[in-house]
């Protein structure tokens, strides 16, 4: 049971609940916002914690019954360079499914490093390359998995700001997007495309760079978004087979901070039938003590 | 009916992490204030991105945190790309947070605004927006 629960929690954790590396992103004129379900494509020294409620199914011995999945993660990321970081993460879920206990637990360790590789001011363009894994055995029997995974990610943003003025009102446009392979340690375990995509509209970027059209605090601050977070399985006996949510929500920026809020909609059936939430905190140390813990390293 | 406790507990739990986090974040606000703030944002700037304007004697921008004034800098140029600000933009003596650039006449056309905010700690922030003398 235990199996069919972690299964059934794996799939979504992995692609909407467990985030790591979050980042301070600018490109030009273009801030990129600390998604919530797919990590934005900057580097940066930040804490976020979120939480998320979804209903997962358990597609194997009962079609139909469902697990109720709650989950506080938090995630803490450091540089080392100003282009270099490193992040460190886990959550506690609590997973409920019919005729069963309750299974509660702190996941596995998540220990990320991300190196941002390629920064264009004029085209809003950032491209980073790094590394997600999780340490198996490193959280509770009951919720970690005993092996480990590791995925390479490479994470893109383009923001819209270089289209004609003729196109102003889609100016604040901006795409996300990341793309990992991830391994498991374990070889029965089946490897997993983990793919994301974010389209987002800045109003402070509307506001500041294209058109003030007095739009009052706090909604000047926010920055509407639509999140895809998907896992692909590309091995064993689910191949091909495609989970995740479709997150639209808000997020409201700050200057040193940021919170957001998300509907998790299954993306297909496999991945569920009810609306889950995300709901974020996140703060940026480099704003908050840039002459301290918040300052890379070297 | 054993999903509506179940609900009400799952409530009972996130109220009690949220009101902690909560807690941590407070702790963290106080902590970070008196500490300078990092990425300079525009908090009000005329004339505003977008706005037909008659001849504006200043471009000033004010932002959300303290500026360096060595090294920001706000320039404006006519639709042909040409500097039409000869004095340089200066920045506020006190507060340090606005930072504003005298022009001259302006002929009726589109300006471009570019500005770069250089906050004390050395992070920069750059922008452009356009305005347009009627
Ligand atoms: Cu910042």
């Amino acid at each position: 049971m235990r199996n069919v629960l972690t299964r059934a929690a794996l799939g979504l954790a992995i692609a909407s609940l467990t985030p790591l590396g979050h980042a301070h992103a600018i490109a030009g004129n273009r801030i990129f916002p600390a998604t919530m379900a797919v990590d934005d494509p900057g580097v940066g020294d930040e804490l976020d914690f979120q939480f998320g409620h979804i209903r997962t199914p358990n597609d194997d011995d009962n079609p139909g019954s469902s697990a109720s999945v709650n989950s506080w993660s938090t995630n803490y990321a450091k540089t080392i360079t100003p282009n270099l970081a490193l992040s460190i993460g886990t959550n506690y879920s609590n997973q409920r499914s019919t005729g069963n206990p309750t299974v509660k637990g702190f996941d596995n360790l998540g220990l990320g490093i991300k190196y941002m590789m390629y920064v264009n001011p004029v085209h809003e363009f950032m491209l980073s390359v790094g590394v997600d894994s999780e340490i198996g055995g490193s959280g509770s029997k009951a919720i970690g998995s005993s092996y480990s995974t590791y995925t390479p990610t490479i994470y893109a943003g383009k923001g819209f700001g270089d289209l004609p003025d003729t196109l102003n009102w889609l100016r604040p446009f901006a795409v996300t997007a990341t793309l990992g392979q991830q391994y498991a340690s374990d070889r029965s375990v089946p490897n997993a495309l983990n793919w994301g995509v974010t389209l987002q509209y800045s109003l402070p970027y509307l506001q500041s760079f294209v058109k003030n059209i007095g739009l009052p605090k706090p909604i000047s601050n926010m920055i509407p978004v639509v999140e895809l977070a998907m896992s692909t399985c590309t091995s064993g006996s689910c191949s091909g087979q495609t989970t995740g949510t479709i997150n639209p929500g808000v997020l409201w920026e700050s200057r040193a901070m940021q919170i957001g809020l998300e509907a998790q909609i299954p993306a297909n059936r496999a991945s569920g039938h009810s609306i889950g939430v995300l709901l974020q905190t996140h703060f940026f140390f480099d704003d908050i003590f840039p002459h301290s813990i918040g300052k890379p390293i070297f | 009916m054993r999903n509506a406790s179940f609900y009400l507990s799952t409530r009972a739990v996130f109220l009690r992490s949220f009101l902690r986090l909560l807690t941590v974040v407070g702790a963290l606000c106080v902590g970070g204030i008196g500490q300078a703030w990092a990425h300079a944002q525009p908090d009000t700037q005329s004339p505003l991105a977008g706005e037909i304007v008659s001849a504006p004697s200043e471009v000033k921008i004010t932002y959300n945190e303290a500026l360096e004034p060595a090294f920001s800098s706000l320039i404006v140029s006519d639709a042909k790309g040409k500097q039409v600000n000869s004095a340089k933009a200066e920045v506020d003596a006190t507060t340090h947070k606005t930072m504003r650039v005298p022009l001259p006449a302006l002929g009726a056309g589109k300006y471009q605004v570019k500005w770069v905010a250089v906050a004390d700690d050395g992070h920069r922030t750059q922008g452009s927006f356009n305005f347009t003398v009627k």
